[in-house]
């Protein structure tokens, strides 16, 4: 039983999405971008727990001072900050790589068609 | 009349303005549930801040670190790696595949309706706790700060509502947006402020600052105590702390991304690429924002001493308190008017996502199967809706009055939205097999754990001495059954369990079709919602 999306909004002629789905070319982008975006994900994941796992479990090595009188823990706490902002620039520059492949992806499809 | 009146007057004049000015634009359900898609990035970034950035952030977490040090520094940690989730897995996709709520997500692939009627059950719950938090706050804060003004608790708390139904119902969701983006760039400048204040007191020096935070004495439990508040284990200690901390910091990572209030925003926006860059505006404000409050933290624990916060007012009023000592009276005003603009921007927030839950997802496409009988009797419907929800929050404020503690009711409306909504999210977006039942399942699961997990933990069950009377008494007398404050580390897990469960004990076969569609729609953008032009 196949229902008429209702979210189908602008498009004159909805395209035929298996198609397009199993196309070579959306494979490919789909895995380049669960490549980037799945390790991030938990790279980033794991490196905040830790903060949370040796608050709790080491907090007299957490104690230690580092810079002057500033302690591992604040500076770890403060690196977080910086790791979540390093991870929006890699994925701000991988997304434009991105972006240009879809944008050369719907192209291809819409020539084909011999639209637009 | 009193300064922090005349500033708070001022923003309620401007946001009024704004809301008529909105009201003028006429269109329809596009403009009035996602501002017409006409967004721009670094608008949305601020709109998400203020979003995010709520009396519980602003006043909680300088509180906490100001009492309990680098622990409370967690909070704020938290709150901005919630914004990577958001970024790397949610925006995106949300924005290409869905409408309006967060539902449009999770329905796609599946028999809509009974999908959609549980969204709706969980976002209100969401909206709920986190709405009542925030009437709670302002009552609170306006009995400490405009003492002086005559104002009661429930006149703060009946005003702050009918403001916020006022900008929901005539502007819609541009009044809401432009409200937010002001109030952020007020608390931004504020909190500038604070932090150059504190920080010239130390003669612009981190070492002097930071010296003056090693040594802090106070009471604890009766006993003098000397105590580095660089140093963790103020708040947290042991082995209960540890999970503790770990329940604390699972539902910031993946509560965000499943609240409805912030999740609305992504559809003001044009299309998916502005969303991504919403959301690193948004991270840069937060992230900024919060280390500073680590700055306003420390310096209210080294200037003012955690025993004088505790006798001025409590945990909630160090920023206020910090203001007073360093900026005077003045500044004081300031900065407690900009605490109470917050509130109501977060309020107006999520009555829109409220009310638009209620319209798009449960009135058109459950009641109706997805279709308008009249144009514009969905904007009808979340019109009426809002003003239900502003009068359901008056009465709910009221009757818990300003004991309630506002903490604990904020976190409870991140962490349904973290075991429910979540993996629902997920789940859909990622997982092939995924079916209506597993949806369903998720959801409710996530919602049952999160709220049973609470109910038998320590902050409704414990045995209190019969000297504890109103708010300090638990509500159930009886021993805790699950020793956590905190349901998150438990209640996520059961999320994904009952939604992965639901989806292999039903029979249901997944539709490969709806699946193939959603990924494309998700990953490219192809057939995504335009903005309306003008």
């Amino acid at each position: 039983m196949t229902r008429p999306s209702r979210n189908v909004s602008c498009d004159a002629e909805p395209p035929d999405w298996n198609t397009f789905a199993n196309s070579p070319a959306f494979k490919q982008l789909l895995h380049a971008r669960r490549k980037f975006v799945i390790p991030v994900f938990l790279v980033y994941g794991a490196y905040y727990l830790l903060l949370h796992l040796s608050f709790g479990l080491a907090p007299r090595f957490m104690s230690t001072p580092v810079f002057g009188t500033l302690t591992l823990a604040y500076v770890f706490a403060l690196s977080q900050f910086v790791s979540g902002g390093i991870v929006a620039i890699l994925y701000l520059r991988f997304s434009t790589k991105i972006d240009e492949r879809i944008g050369k992806l719907l192209l291809d499809r819409s020539r084909r068609k011999g639209g637009i | 009349m009193s300064i922090s009146l005349a500033v708070f007057l001022s923003f309620v004049a401007a946001t009024l303005a704004i809301t008529l000015w909105a009201a003028r634009r006429s269109g329809g359900s596009t403009t009035y549930f996602a501002a017409g898609r006409n967004i721009t990035a670094w608008q949305n970034g601020f709109a998400v801040a203020g979003d995010f950035m709520s009396a519980a952030s602003f006043l909680g977490v300088v509180g906490l670190i100001a009492l309990e040090g680098v622990d409370g520094f967690l909070y704020a940690v938290g709150g901005f790696m919630a914004f990577v989730t958001i970024l790397l897995l949610v925006a995106e996709p949300l924005r290409n595949a869905g409408k309006y709520t967060f539902g449009d997500l999770v329905a796609f692939r599946f028999h809509s309706r009974p999908v959609r009627a549980m969204a709706v059950v969980s976002t209100l719950t969401v909206v709920t706790f986190y709405m009542i938090a925030q009437m709670v706050g302002a009552g609170a804060l306006v009995r400490l700060l405009l003492a002086d003004s005559g104002i009661s608790f429930n006149t703060a708390v009946i005003s702050v509502g009918i403001l916020m139904m006022v900008y929901v119902i005539f502007g819609g969701m541009l009044a809401t947006t432009w409200v937010q983006i002001v109030k952020a760039m007020l608390l931004m400048i504020c909190t500038i402020a604070l932090s150059i204040l504190v920080l010239r007191h130390f003669h612009f020096r981190f070492s002097e600052f930071f010296r003056a935070t090693h040594a802090i004495s106070y009471h604890a439990k009766g006993e003098a105590v000397v105590k580095n508040f660089l140093h963790p284990g103020l708040r947290y200690s042991g082995r209960g702390g540890t999970f503790d901390l770990l329940s604390l910091g699972t539902i910031f990572i993946f509560g965000t991304a499943g609240a409805p209030h912030v999740l609305v925003r992504f559809y003001t926006v044009p299309d998916a690429r502005t969303a991504r860059k919403s959301v690193v505006w948004a991270m840069a404000l937060i992230g900024s924002f919060f280390v500073m409050t680590s700055m306003l933290g420390f310096g209210a624990a080294a200037l003012l001493g955690p025993d004088f916060i505790l006798a001025n007012g409590g945990t909630n009023m160090s920023g206020p308190l910090l203001a007073r000592a360093l900026g005077g009276s003045v500044f004081l005003a300031i900065v407690s008017a900009v605490a109470f603009a917050t509130i109501l921007a977060v309020v107006a927030g999520l009555t829109i996502s409220a009310s638009t839950s209620f319209a798009h997802d449960f009135w058109v496409n459950v009641i109706h199967r997805g279709a308008e009988r009249r144009a514009g009797e969905t904007v009808m419907v979340a019109k009426i809706a809002a003003l239900a929800v502003g009068v359901a929050g008056i009465a709910i404020a009221i009757v818990l009055g300003p004991a309630a503690n506002v903490g604990i009711l904020a976190t409870m409306g991140m962490a349904v939205a973290a075991s429910a909504h979540f993996p629902a999210i997920v789940l859909s977006l990622y997982w092939r097999r995924f079916n209506t039942a597993g949806a369903i399942s998720g959801l409710a699961g996530g919602l049952v754990a999160c709220l049973g997990l609470m109910l038998v933990s320590p902050t409704f069950m414990g045995v209190d001495s019969p000297g504890a009377v109103g708010a300090a008494r638990h509500i159930l007398q009886v021993r805790p059954w699950f020793p956590l404050e905190n349901p998150g580390i438990l209640s996520v897990p059961l999320g994904f369990l009952c939604a992965i469960l639901g989806t292999f004990l039903s029979r249901e076969k997944s539709s490969e079709d709806k699946f193939n569609e959603l990924l494309v729609r998700a990953n490219t953008g192809l057939g995504a919602e335009k903005a309306a032009v003008h």
